[in-house]
C-alpha cells in the first residue's frame, strides 16, 4: 500500500519536473548570474574606493613629507581632484591643502581650494564647512564683505550655530559690536544645550551685553523665607551662597 | 522499504539537482545564512537597516556606567541609580551617531585599505608573543572571546573608518585670526565694578514682628520644634582587655613560654658584620678589555692598601667607585647574611675582624674588602625577655578567654533578657551606666558609639519592653549588650521655650524682605538715571570674569558681566539668599588685549577644541537627518533594565 502511494507521488513529481524544469533551471541560473554580478560590482566599487584610499594615503604622506610645504600640498591635492573628482577623498584633500595654504597666509590659493569643495563636493556637509572656513580666511585678509556673503547662503540649520559664531567674529573685527552681538545671540538660539560651541559663544555674547534684564535668585530667597531654622536639634536651613557673599 | 526507496532516489538525477539547488546558497552565503537571527525583536534600534543589538547596547551601557563610576570614584551612587532613562538614551544616541557615521563613511567610499586593518591588528599588544604578532595567539584569543576573525576584522575596519571620517573633519580645521581676536578681546574683557549692599542687619530695627505672628508660626510649624528622642542605658562591654585583668601569669608559665620561644629562635639575633670596601666598577656584561683594565686598576689599589694598611679609609675615599660608601671611607655599616651579593658575602663572612681581602669579583666589579666588626649571634636572656613575654602571654590568654566567654555572654544576654546581671556575672564584668544617648551619638560612652548599637538601643523591644539588646559585635573584639533604664520620646518643645528663637528668625526674614525691597527701589531709580542715596557703593574693583570671584560676591559676577557695555554706568541687582540684596555698578569696560602671545596661545587652544568638536558635531547632526532611525522602545527598556540590574549580563 505504501509502495503504491509513494509510487504515485514520485510519478507526480516527475511529471511536474518534466513540465517545469526549464523554468526552474532558468531561474536558478539567473539567480547565480545576478548574484555574481552584484558581487562583482561591489568588488569593483570596493577596489575603486581602495585605490582612492591609497591615493589619499600617499597624498597625506606627501603632504607630511613636504614638511607642510603648502605649495606642494596644493599641487598634490589638485592632482587628486583631477584624477578622482567624484570621490570623497578629493574634497578631503582640498580641505587639507586649503588648511596648509591658509596657515601660510596664501589666501587666494586657499580660496581656490575651498571654492572647489563648495562647487564640487558631493557631501553638502563639507560644502558648508568650506564656506565657514573660507569666510574666516577671507576675513583675516580684511575681505569682510566677501566673507559675510559666503555665510549668507548655502548654510542649513545644522550649521547655523557655526556660521553665526563666525559671522559674529567677523562683525566684531569690523567694529560692528551690536551686529556681532546679534549674530552671537542667533548662533546661541540655534544651538542645543550640549553644543560644544556654547561656552565660548555665551562668553562672547555676554561680554557684549547679552541681556540687559538681570534675573534675581528669587527662588532660593523664597525658600529661605518660608523656613526659619527649626528648634531642638533640627538643622538650620542651608546657608546657600550668602556665606560667600559675606566674605 | 522506504529507506531502500530513498537510497535509490538519492542516486537519481532528481535528487542530484535538488542537492545542487540547496547547495547554492551555502556556497554563496555560507551556513550563516540559514542561522542568522533576522528578527528585529532583539535589536534596540535600527539605523538604515543596520540593527543595534541588545547585546551591543548593553556592552556600551556597561562601559559608560563603568566610566561614570571611575570618574565619580567614592561619590558614585548605586549603579541602578546611575542607570537612568536619560543615560540610556544618551548611550543609544551615541551609538546611533556612530552607526550613521559608519554607514556614511562606507557610502561615500571612504574605504579602509586591508593593509591598515592588518597594521592595526598587528599593533594590538594582546596578540603579541615576544613582541611580535602571533597568528596562533590571535586565533586563540578570539576563540576564547567567541569571536570569528572575520567579525573582529570587520569591527576593526568599522572603527578605523569612523576614525578616518572624524579625522578628515577635525584634521583640516583652521583657526582664523578674527576668531582668536574675538576670544582674547571678549573672553578677557575687564570691567570696573562696585557693589552696594542692602543687608538685613541694617533693616532689623524696622522689621516688626508681633506676638501673634510668632504664635501663628509656632502653631503651623510645631513639627520643627521637637526635642530629640533619647535613651539612657546600662551596658556591658566585653573585650579581651577587660578580661585580661583576671588573667594570672605565674613564673613557671613565663619560663615555659621562654623556652618555647627560644626553641623557635624568637629571641635570637643572628650574626652581623660590618665591612668597608673599595669598588672598581666593571659590569659583568662589559667587554673583556674593559674588565681587564678595571681588574688591573684594582690590583694597583690593592697593592697600595697592602703598603698602607692603616690608610684604608683614605684610599677608599680616593679610589672607590661606589658612590654610596666612598665618602664614608668605604664603610657599608652592619649587615647580616643575605644582604649582599654572594661573592661579597662569602668574602666578608670568611674574614677575621681587621683583615683585608684580596680582589673579590662580583656583578658590580672588583672589591677590596676590609672587615671592621663582628657582632656575634645573641640570644636574649630570660630577664631581658620576661616583660615582653608576660604581656604576650597575658594577651593570648585574654583572647582565648574572650573567645570562650563570647558565646556564654551572648546566650545569657538573650536567654535572660530581663537583666544584664547574669551575663555580667558569668564573665565577671561590671554593668556600666551610660549618659543620655540620642540617635546622633552616645557621647562619652565610646563602646556604644556605633551606628549598629545605637539603632538597636532605639528598637521598640528595648525602649518600650525594656528588654536586653542582643550581644552586638560593635567592632572586632568588642561585644556590647545593653538595656534601657530611661527613655524620653521626641516631644514638642513648649512655645515659651522657642518663641524668642522664632521671633528672631521671623524678624530676620522680614528684614531681608525690606532690604530686598529697598534694593530693588534703588536699582529702579539708578536705571532711570535718578539719584539713589540708599545705595552706597564700595570701592571700585577692576577684574576679568575669570578672576572676578576673588574680588566680587559670586552671585553678582554673572549679572555684572552681562551688562551692556554700550550703556555705562550699568546697574544689575541680585537678591542674595539670606543676606539681602546687592547692586553691582559697572562703570568701565575694557576689551582684552589681542597682542599678548601667551593669551593668544590660550585662546587658540580653547578655540581649537571648541571648533573641532563644534564642526564635527554639526556634521554628525546633519548626517543623522539623512538616516532613517527606528528605536524599539520596549527592547531598549528591557535591555536597559537588564543592563542595570545585572552588570555581569
Amino acid at each position: 500500500m505504501y509502495d503504491l502511494e509513494e509510487q504515485e507521488q514520485i510519478e507526480a513529481l516527475k511529471a511536474w519536473w518534466q513540465e517545469n524544469r526549464k523554468f526552474v533551471l532558468t531561474v536558478a541560473v539567473a539567480g547565480v548570474v545576478a548574484y555574481g554580478g552584484i558581487t562583482g560590482w561591489k568588488a569593483w566599487k570596493a577596489s575603486q574606493a581602495e585605490q582612492a584610499a591609497n591615493q589619499f594615503a600617499s597624498f597625506q604622506k606627501a603632504a607630511a613629507a613636504a614638511g607642510g610645504d603648502p605649495v606642494k600640498t596644493d599641487g598634490a591635492a589638485r592632482a587628486i581632484e583631477a584624477a578622482v573628482p567624484n570621490s570623497a577623498y578629493a574634497a578631503r584633500a582640498a580641505l587639507l591643502a586649503a588648511q596648509a595654504l591658509a596657515n601660510a597666509g596664501k589666501t587666494a590659493e586657499a580660496q581656490v581650494q575651498y571654492q572647489w569643495v563648495i562647487d564640487h563636493a558631493a557631501e553638502t556637509q563639507l560644502q558648508a564647512l568650506a564656506r565657514v572656513r573660507l569666510a574666516g580666511v577671507l576675513a583675516d585678509a580684511q575681505k569682510y564683505d566677501q566673507a559675510l556673503a559666503l555665510l549668507a547662503t548655502g548654510i542649513d540649520a545644522d550649521f547655523a550655530t557655526l556660521a553665526g559664531d563666525r559671522r559674529g567674529d567677523i562683525l566684531l573685527a569690523q567694529g560692528k559690536t551690536l551686529e556681532a552681538r546679534a549674530a552671537y545671540r542667533s548662533a546661541l538660539d540655534a544651538a542645543d544645550a550640549s553644543n560644544p560651541l556654547r561656552t565660548l559663544l555665551q562668553a562672547k555674547a555676554d561680554a557684549l551685553g547679552a541681556d540687559a534684564v538681570v534675573k534675581t535668585a528669587s527662588k532660593d530667597d523664597g525658600k529661605a523665607a518660608a523656613t526659619p531654622p527649626g528648634g531642638g536639634g533640627a538643622a538650620a536651613p542651608a546657608a546657600g551662597d550668602d556665606k560667600a557673599v559675606a566674605k | 522499504m522506504i529507506l531502500e526507496r530513498f537510497r535509490e532516489m538519492s542516486q537519481g538525477w532528481l535528487a542530484k539537482s535538488l542537492l545542487v539547488l540547496i547547495t547554492i546558497p551555502f556556497a554563496l552565503f555560507g551556513v550563516d545564512y540559514y542561522f542568522r537571527s533576522g528578527g528585529a525583536s532583539d535589536s534596540v534600534a535600527n539605523v538604515d537597516g543596520v540593527a543595534i543589538t541588545q547585546a551591543r547596547f548593553n556592552e556600551s551601557l556597561r562601559g559608560r556606567l563603568d566610566e561614570l563610576r571611575n570618574m565619580l570614584g567614592q561619590n558614585a551612587p548605586d549603579i541602578a541609580q546611575m542607570n537612568t532613562p536619560q543615560l540610556r538614551n544618551a548611550v543609544l544616541q551615541h551609538m546611533v551617531d556612530q552607526t550613521v557615521l559608519q554607514s556614511r563613511a562606507l557610502g561615500i567610499g571612504l574605504a579602509v585599505p586591508d593593509r591598515l586593518v592588518a597594521d592595526r591588528i598587528n599593533a594590538i599588544d594582546a596578540f603579541k608573543d615576544k613582541g611580535v604578532f602571533s597568528q596562533a595567539r590571535y586565533e586563540q584569543i578570539l576563540k576564547a572571546q567567541g569571536l570569528a576573525p572575520a567579525r573582529f576584522e570587520q569591527d576593526v575596519r568599522d572603527e578605523l573608518s569612523l576614525q578616518a571620517y572624524q579625522e578628515s573633519i577635525t584634521g583640516s580645521a583652521v583657526m582664523p585670526r578674527v576668531a582668536v581676536d574675538a576670544i582674547t578681546r571678549l573672553g578677557n574683557q575687564s570691567r570696573e565694578v562696585s557693589i552696594a549692599n542692602f543687608t538685613p542687619d541694617a533693616f532689623l530695627d524696622k522689621a516688626k514682628v508681633d506676638d501673634k505672628a510668632v504664635r501663628a508660626w509656632y502653631d503651623t510649624h510645631v513639627d520643627q520644634y521637637r526635642t530629640e528622642e533619647r535613651v539612657q542605658v546600662e551596658y556591658v562591654a566585653l573585650t579581651p582587655e577587660a578580661l585580661s585583668r583576671d588573667v594570672q601569669v605565674s613564673d613557671a608559665d613565663l619560663h615555659k613560654a621562654y623556652d618555647e620561644q627560644v626553641a623557635q629562635k624568637r629571641f635570637n639575633s643572628p650574626e652581623q658584620r660590618r665591612a668597608s670596601h673599595i669598588l672598581i666598577t666593571a659590569k659583568a656584561s662589559a667587554p673583556a678589555a674593559e674588565r681587564a683594565a678595571a681588574k688591573a686598576r684594582a690590583e694597583q689599589v690593592l697593592a697600595e692598601v697592602k703598603a698602607h694598611p692603616d690608610q684604608f679609609a683614605k684610599l677608599a675615599e680616593k679610589y672607590s667607585q661606589d658612590p654610596g660608601s666612598a665618602k664614608q671611607g668605604g664603610d657599608l655599616g652592619l649587615f647580616g647574611r643575605g644582604a649582599m651579593v654572594k661573592p661579597f658575602e662569602d668574602a666578608a663572612f670568611s674574614l677575621k675582624a681587621g683583615e683585608t681581602s684580596g680582589i673579590v669579583t662580583s656583578d658590580f666589579g672588583y672589591h677590596i674588602i676590609r672587615l671592621t666588626e663582628i657582632k656575634a649571634e645573641h640570644t636574649k636572656s630570660f630577664e631581658e625577655a620576661s616583660a615582653d613575654l608576660a604581656r604576650d602571654v597575658r594577651t593570648q590568654r585574654a583572647a582565648k578567654k574572650f573567645a570562650e566567654a563570647a558565646e556564654t555572654f551572648s546566650n545569657l544576654v538573650f536567654e535572660q533578657s530581663g537583666s544584664l546581671k547574669p551575663a555580667a556575672d558569668a564573665v565577671k564584668l561590671d554593668v556600666q551606666k551610660s549618659g543620655w544617648i540620642t540617635r546622633k551619638g552616645a557621647g562619652a560612652d565610646a563602646a556604644l558609639n556605633n551606628q549598629k548599637v545605637i539603632t538597636a538601643l532605639f528598637a521598640p523591644e528595648v525602649v518600650k519592653d525594656k528588654r536586653n539588646t542582643a550581644a552586638i559585635e560593635a567592632a572586632p573584639n568588642l561585644l556590647v549588650a545593653a538595656r534601657a533604664v530611661a527613655y524620653e520620646p521626641a516631644t514638642p518643645r513648649p512655645f515659651a521655650e522657642v518663641s524668642a528663637q522664632i521671633q528672631t528668625q521671623l524678624q530676620r526674614t522680614e528684614a531681608t524682605r525690606l532690604a530686598t525691597e529697598a534694593g530693588e527701589a534703588a536699582l529702579a531709580a539708578l536705571k532711570a538715571g535718578q539719584p539713589a542715596p540708599a545705595a552706597v557703593f564700595g570701592e571700585a574693583k577692576t577684574t576679568t570674569r575669570a578672576t572676578a570671584a576673588a574680588s566680587l560676591p559670586p552671585a553678582v559676577v554673572e549679572p555684572a558681566f552681562k551688562l551692556d557695555p554700550a550703556k555705562l554706568p550699568g546697574y544689575a541687582g541680585v537678591a542674595l539668599s539670606n543676606s539681602g540684596y546687592a547692586i553691582a555698578r559697572v562703570s568701565k569696560v575694557e576689551d582684552g588685549r589681542t597682542d599678548d602671545a601667551t593669551v593668544r596661545a590660550q585662546a587658540e587652544q580653547a578655540l581649537k577644541r571648541s571648533l573641532e568638536q563644534g564642526e564635527f558635531g554639526s556634521v554628525v547632526a546633519s548626517l543623522r537627518k539623512t538616516a532613517s532611525v527606528t528605536v524599539h522602545k520596549a527592547a531598549l527598556d528591557a535591555a536597559g533594565s537588564r543592563g542595570g540590574a545585572d552588570p555581569e549580563q
